[in-house]
């Protein structure tokens, strides 16, 4: 089963049969990690950059530990993106980077559609960790297999996805792949977190907490960036807590084996109560972070077995 | 206690289309009859109405009160009498006093300072934004919860438009409304009377009808937008009620 290009630029395009089959890898990479094994032999010799344009830790670890697990040769370059005239400095990269011959490029921007620029202009296979507001697939991949694993599938479940949904590039890509297999999702949040028509891509929207959780079987949550704060499209923290932060009482409006999730770093006390997000039988949030890694892999792995370059 | 009968009153009461004269008697505190002729129970107090209307007590749903910050001009306690004399039971405050309604802590008290008085009871309004200053969004959630009864700035408009979008659009979350004061503020400032014949005869700085039209134009396109709910708290001009009734 191949992906339908050699980059994996979004979820949105994606059929059932792809998303299982990366799934389906994964998992037996989850299985390969706690073994302690590695597969070395696989990207041997391959060169992967991970090119960020914008902070990460978890993310750029992530693939940068795949990378390694696989035999890669792993190179992180972290780009200031403020300074410089972003479009012309994109591609000037971009042709630096085809001139090194990088094999898999890992690329997070501040803008939506630069990967897919950059995947316009270079020879390597080109992987989305987060543009703008877009998508970030592989979160949303990590997130399916943490799910799947938990309650043995994707389809009929109730998901409700909450917090900033307007900034949100893991809300986007995690309303594709979940509306595609299947599950029913839902969107909470205050109507300026909210974006236009978003029911357009399958879900249903609530702005009352106890209703959108009512009978959730899995419970996302988003991060809130403070500078939306800034920005005025919330009032104060205290105030987003009250009415969007998952606290015990709300979780108990959801199913009553309902499962906690959060692509982090978690603000404790804005979106999240730590009584809820140390749950030890109802938070997936560490458990997300180890599928990350497997899921990278995953997606390494089907992009490697594609025909290798233009020729 | 003991019952009271007033007598020789003008009975109003619009809720349930009643308009004649005749007598009321209360007993234990409550309404027990009203009509045209009552007969006196044992006991009762008669009061004469001397012909005055006795009607529902009046509410006032936009009232700027001097407290708290202007004490100087009114007091909670001497504007309970004045709406007592004035018929007035219950008071929308607006929220631009000194320091402005935009914590909840202070809709709380407004509402106790209301029952203190006996007579009086406060609606709060809170502020749309802090300090109603118009440039942040004041906490409507938790203003509502305290018991905010609507969101406004008071008399001052919310005259950016990012604002007021934002505003109809987190109030409709919480199913509530923005009481919009329609004045652009950059056409009014300083004025004074609609600008025209009689502001130049008088010599006094205008206001265009254009500056309430503009606000109520853009005000209405923004409720379309965000699916919020707008009420103008009043209308003076012709095409500002055109746009209203065609809306």
């Amino acid at each position: 089963m191949n992906l339908p290009t050699r980059h994996l630029l979004a979820i949105e395009g994606l059929h059932p049969p792809q998303i299982e089959h990366l799934l389906d890898l994964a998992e037996s990479y989850v299985l390969l990690n706690r073994s302690g094994k590695t597969q070395r032999d696989l990207l041997r010799g391959r060169t992967l950059i991970n090119l960020f344009f914008e902070d990460s830790t978890r993310t750029r670890t992530s693939f940068e530990l795949a990378g390694k697990r696989l035999g890669a040769d792993v190179i992180n370059m972290s780009v200031s993106s403020s300074s410089v005239n972003k479009g012309e400095t994109l591609l000037d990269t971009a042709g630096t980077l085809n001139a090194m011959n990088c094999d898999l490029l890992v690329v997070r921007h501040d803008q939506s559609g630069a990967p897919s620029l950059l995947a316009q202009k270079v020879d390597a296979s080109v992987i989305n960790a987060g543009d703008g507001l877009h998508e970030h697939p592989t979160q949303a991949l990590l997130d399916a297999l943490t799910i799947r694993r938990r309650r043995g599938r994707l389809e009929g479940l109730i998901v409700a996805i909450c917090g900033d949904v307007l900034h949100s590039r893991v809300a986007r890509s995690n309303i594709h792949l979940l509306t595609t297999m299947g599950s029913q999702v839902r969107v909470i949040g205050p109507p300026t977190l909210i974006p236009a028509e978003v029911t357009r891509l399958g879900v249903t929207v609530f702005h009352d907490m106890d209703a959108g959780l009512a009978g959730a079987d899995i419970v996302m949550m988003l991060r809130l960036q403070r500078e939306r704060m800034v920005r005025g499209l919330v009032p104060s923290a205290r105030e987003y807590f009250r009415f969007f932060g998952l606290d015990s009482e709300k979780l108990a409006k959801a199913a009553p084996d309902a499962l906690v999730m959060h692509p982090g770093p978690m603000n404790r006390g804005v979106e999240i109560d730590s009584a809820v997000a140390d749950d030890p039988v109802r938070s997936l949030i560490r458990e997300q972070v180890e599928m990350g890694v497997a899921v990278r892999m995953a997606v390494l792995d089907s992009l490697s077995r594609r025909p290798w370059r233009n020729s | 206690m003991t019952d009271t009968l007033i007598v020789n009153v003008r009975l109003l009461d619009p809720a349930t289309r009643l308009d004649a004269p005749g007598a009321l008697l209360i007993r234990g505190g409550v309404i027990a009859h009203c009509g045209g002729a009552i007969g006196r129970p044992d006991g009762a107090v008669e009061i004469d109405g001397g012909g005055a209307i006795l009607c529902p007590g009046l509410i006032d749903m936009r009232a700027a009160l001097g407290e708290p910050g202007y004490e100087y001009r009114e007091t909670i306690a001497s504007a309970a009498q004045a709406a007592a004399a004035g018929g007035i039971t219950t008071l929308a405050a607006l929220p631009d006093s000194l320091p402005a309604i935009d914590d909840p802590a202070l809709v709380r008290l407004l509402r106790a300072r209301g029952e203190e008085t006996g007579s009086l009871t406060i609606l709060p309004y809170g502020a749309v934004t802090r300090g109603c200053r118009g440039e942040e969004l004041a906490e409507m959630g938790l203003l509502l919860e305290a018991g905010a009864i609507g969101f406004t700035d008071g008399q001052r408009a919310v005259g950016s438009a990012r604002m007021m979008r934002l505003a109809l659009s987190y109030a409709r979350g919480f199913g509530a409304r923005i009481i919009q004061h329609p004045e652009e503020p950059t056409l009014a400032e300083g004025g004074a009377a609609t600008e025209g014949e009689l502001a130049t005869r008088l010599g006094l700085p205008g206001i265009p009808a254009a500056a309430e039209e503009i606000l109520v134009a853009r005000d209405i396109s923004l409720a379309r937008l965000t699916g919020g709910a707008v009420h103008f708290a009043h209308v003076s001009t012709f095409d500002g009620l055109e746009l209203i009734r065609r809306a």
